[in-house]
């Protein structure tokens, strides 16, 4: 549905992103994961449309490039800052932005989409009393209610509460399973673990890694960490074996602390870059 | 302390990231100190009059040229009356100073208690140069005055007129009559032995010679129009500064024939109406006042959609950047049309301002709105903050709408502000709707004010446009 072919941008100086080539299928979750300045919302505005590539291209295939007004009716988008009229209620925030896409019936529009976020109870009071997450998951309903083949989701949990959070993740992975093809950036490992098909790990512009959460453990990080503790250091041990590593280690003595920690997508990370998702 | 500095320090810091704020706190400021200085200084100024000479006589001629080559004023000569008085409602001229056909012959017979009269239709909209114009006409009424009892030519003809008409007048008594026949052969005596000194002496000192006309006796300045038999002549002497005056008064001689000249002025008014109330003639400037309140609230929408992160999904939906445009200026236009409409209504029922073409003012509305909305848009696509989208949205508007709004006579503006004003739309958009209310306008008048608004509203929404487009994708 979505293809990004060796898109770069440069601000100034910076490139933001170098090189960056991914394709999102219908009905999939793929992850951009990657830390604080990576690229990932530049990467969604040009995939958008909203900022033009130095260099490469962007196709929603069967429709064509987003510069295109019309196309752009078959992708919604919730950008990581809150882009909501904080004077109008839910309901009025939704019925506007669906009036603007064309959609038929605004209101019922507006009325499911804030179903699914949870948000009936509170759709007709005024965005500005709303709490983070509520302003949130309106963000999130502005970007649905259409029901585009095509969802790009900019960290869409930022700064929730679990509850909102938990609500979003289930959400996003029931609109995958209608049919949308969802570009979903986070720097949240455990969010992309949870509900991704395939995650892209990106730093410094580069998507580093494609592949199905189990790839990439398989792949990158077979081997699970074991880290000892001792008067005269720090001991780290890649292992298939963390048991006997740990029993070596005791019977060894003067072991003051212990921990183990299996291999997950922080620990692809830190193989990739040797750097630390959140530093 | 230092918790103050540092909160000082941030505020100055964040004051100065916003360049366009910067340039509000210092550049501005000095803007409008220069600006008020070069209106209430010095430098050359002149206010536009048309003159229309009915008498072809050589005092209106020799009157007509001294006010052509008077600096403070700008003369337009028109032949007829009529063009005069459109010049007038048209906003071309302060003012229109008529000399009617009779002004020779009347002030030949000045002796015999004839007056000529020296018409004004003044602009009512423009009262304060109106007012210096009155001034300026008594200043050279009096130096015509005097030049008559010293032109040979002229006052020889005039006490053989005078006589005659004395003659000629069923009102005296043949005793009276000889009296001020005496005194004008003395006069005549008098005005002989004068022309002998002066041709003696050089030419052009006779101004200094006779010029020793005393104010109260002179000249009558009449406010209103039938007031020609009011003899005092208090309410102008203050404007009437003769240089080298000396002390005999030809013209005081008898008070019985005393006036010569009088300056007759009144408000310019339409045919068929009397002259607009002062509602009516403040009444164009309220609204563009209203304007300024629309631009206020929509000027900074585009900053603020920015502010809010709206502005990116503005962007995203399915049509151009033109289309999202177009609805905010619409928003804009309502606004300006509702609030006309209210004003209309205030000041019609309210204050019993009779508007004189209602088709042509709801298309003078309707133009200014469009001017405006479309001005607001550029105002706004200019700025990235919202912050300095608002102050200098404000101070930009208030600059304009002081040089075009008639808060300022054009007169007390230098040259280049004068030009300025022609580009403000709040100077075409108070002259059309005072061509609508109160000047009379008809269709073909009111066309170029029409253009010209329609004019600034696409130049500033296809600006507005280009500035918003440029920073919409980067
Ligand atoms: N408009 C911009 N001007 C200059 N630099 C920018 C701009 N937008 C983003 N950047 C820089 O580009 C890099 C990538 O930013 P971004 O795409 O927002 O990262 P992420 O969303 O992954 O946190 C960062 O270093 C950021 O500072
Ligand atoms: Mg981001």
């Amino acid at each position: 549905m979505l293809l990004l072919d060796g898109l770069v941008k440069n601000f100034g100086a910076l490139r933001a992103v170098d090189g960056l080539s991914l394709r999102v299928n219908r009905g999939e979750i793929f992850g951009l994961l990657g830390p604080n300045g990576a690229g990932k919302s530049t990467t969604i505005s040009m995939a958008i449309g909203l900022i033009k590539p130095d260099a490469g291209s962007v196709t929603y295939e069967g429709f064509g490039s987003p510069t295109q007004p019309s196309v752009r009716k078959h992708v919604g988008m919730a950008p990581q800052t809150l882009a909501i009229y904080e004077e109008l209620t839910g309901e009025e925030n939704v019925v506007f932005f669906a009036r603007l896409q064309g959609v038929n019936n605004p209101r019922a529009a507006a009325r499911e989409a804030l179903e699914r976020v949870g948000l009936t109870a509170r759709a007709n009071d005024r965005a500005r009393i709303y709490s983070g997450g509520m302003q949130r998951r309106l963000n999130l309903a502005t970007a649905f209610f259409h029901k585009p083949p095509l969802l790009l989701l900019d960290e869409p949990t930022a700064g929730v509460d679990p509850q909102s959070r938990t609500n979003i993740l289930e959400l996003v992975r029931e609109l995958a399973n209608e049919g949308a093809a969802i570009l979903y950036t986070t720097h949240y490992m455990e969010e992309a673990q949870k509900i991704c098909d395939r995650v892209g790990i990106m730093d410094e512009g580069k998507v580093l890694v494609t592949g199905s959460v189990q790839e990439l453990l398989a792949k990158h990080s077979k081997e699970t960490l074991v880290m000892i503790d001792r008067p005269s250091g720090e001991t780290r041990i890649s292992t298939n074996d963390p048991l006997r590593e740990v029993t070596t280690a005791l019977e060894a003595g003067d072991v003051t602390g212990l921990r183990v920690e299996r291999a997950d997508l922080e620990t692809v990370f830190l193989s990739l870059t040797g750097k630390r998702l959140r530093d | 302390m230092r918790v103050v500095l540092t909160i000082a320090a941030k505020d100055l810091r964040i004051l100065l990231r916003d360049r366009t704020n910067a340039f509000f706190v210092i550049v501005f400021p000095l803007a409008i100190a220069i600006f008020f200085g070069s209106i209430f200084g010095g430098g050359s100024r002149s206010i536009p009059i048309a003159v229309v000479m009915e008498s072809a006589g050589p005092v209106a001629t020799d009157f007509a040229n001294a006010l052509e080559k008077d600096s403070t004023l700008s003369v337009r000569m028109l032949p007829t009356r009529e063009e005069g008085d459109a010049s007038v409602r048209l906003g071309r001229v302060a003012a229109c100073v008529i000399l009617p056909k009779t002004f020779d012959s009347d002030l030949e017979k000045a002796m015999a208690g004839s007056r000529a009269i020296i018409e004004v239709h003044c602009d009512p909209a423009r009262q304060a140069e109106s007012g210096l114009v009155v001034g300026k006409l008594n200043e050279h009424a009096m130096r015509a005055i005097v030049r008559m009892f010293t032109d040979p030519k002229i006052n020889s003809k005039m006490l053989a007129q005078s006589k005659l008409a004395l003659m000629l007048n069923p009102n005296m008594t043949s005793a009276q009559r000889e009296r001020v026949s005496d005194v004008l052969e003395s006069l005549q005596e008098l005005f002989n032995e004068r022309n002998r000194e002066a041709t003696a002496a050089a030419a052009e000192t006779s101004v200094n010679v006779a010029g020793s006309v005393n104010g109260d006796s002179a000249i009558n300045t009449v406010n209103g129009n039938t007031s020609a038999t009011k003899k005092s002549a208090s309410n102008t002497t203050e404007n009437l500064n003769v240089p080298g005056s000396t002390a005999t008064a030809p013209a005081a001689i008898d008070p019985f024939l005393s006036l010569p000249i009088q300056i007759q002025s009144s408000t310019l008014t339409n045919d068929s109406t009397e002259p607009p109330s002062t509602y009516a003639v403040t009444f164009p400037q309220g609204l563009a006042w209203g304007f300024v309140g629309c631009i206020g609230a929509f000027g900074a929408g585009m900053a603020e959609e920015r502010r809010r992160g709206t502005f990116m999904r503005l962007l995203l939906a399915p049509c151009t950047i033109a289309t999202v445009l177009t609805g905010k200026s619409l928003a804009c236009f309502t606004a300006c049309m509702t609030m006309s409409v209210f004003m209309l209504l205030v000041a019609t029922l309210g204050f019993r301002v009779s508007v004189q073409n209602w088709p042509l003012l709801a298309l003078a509305i309707a133009a200014c709105s469009f001017a405006f909305s479309g001005f607001t848009m550029a105002l706004s696509g200019l700025f990235k903050y919202e912050g300095s989208a608002r102050s200098a949205g404000n101070a930009i508007v208030l600059v304009l709408v002081m040089i075009g709004g008639g808060t300022i006579p054009l007169t007390f503006m230098p040259p280049f502000l004068r030009a300025a004003s022609q580009a403000s739309p709040f100077s075409w958009a108070i002259l059309s709707i005072e061509g609508a209310v109160w000047r009379g306008f008809a269709f073909t008048e009111m066309l170029p004010s029409l253009g010209i608004l329609l004019f600034i509203g696409a130049l500033g929404l296809l600006l507005g446009n280009l500035f918003i487009q440029k920073r919409a994708r980067t």
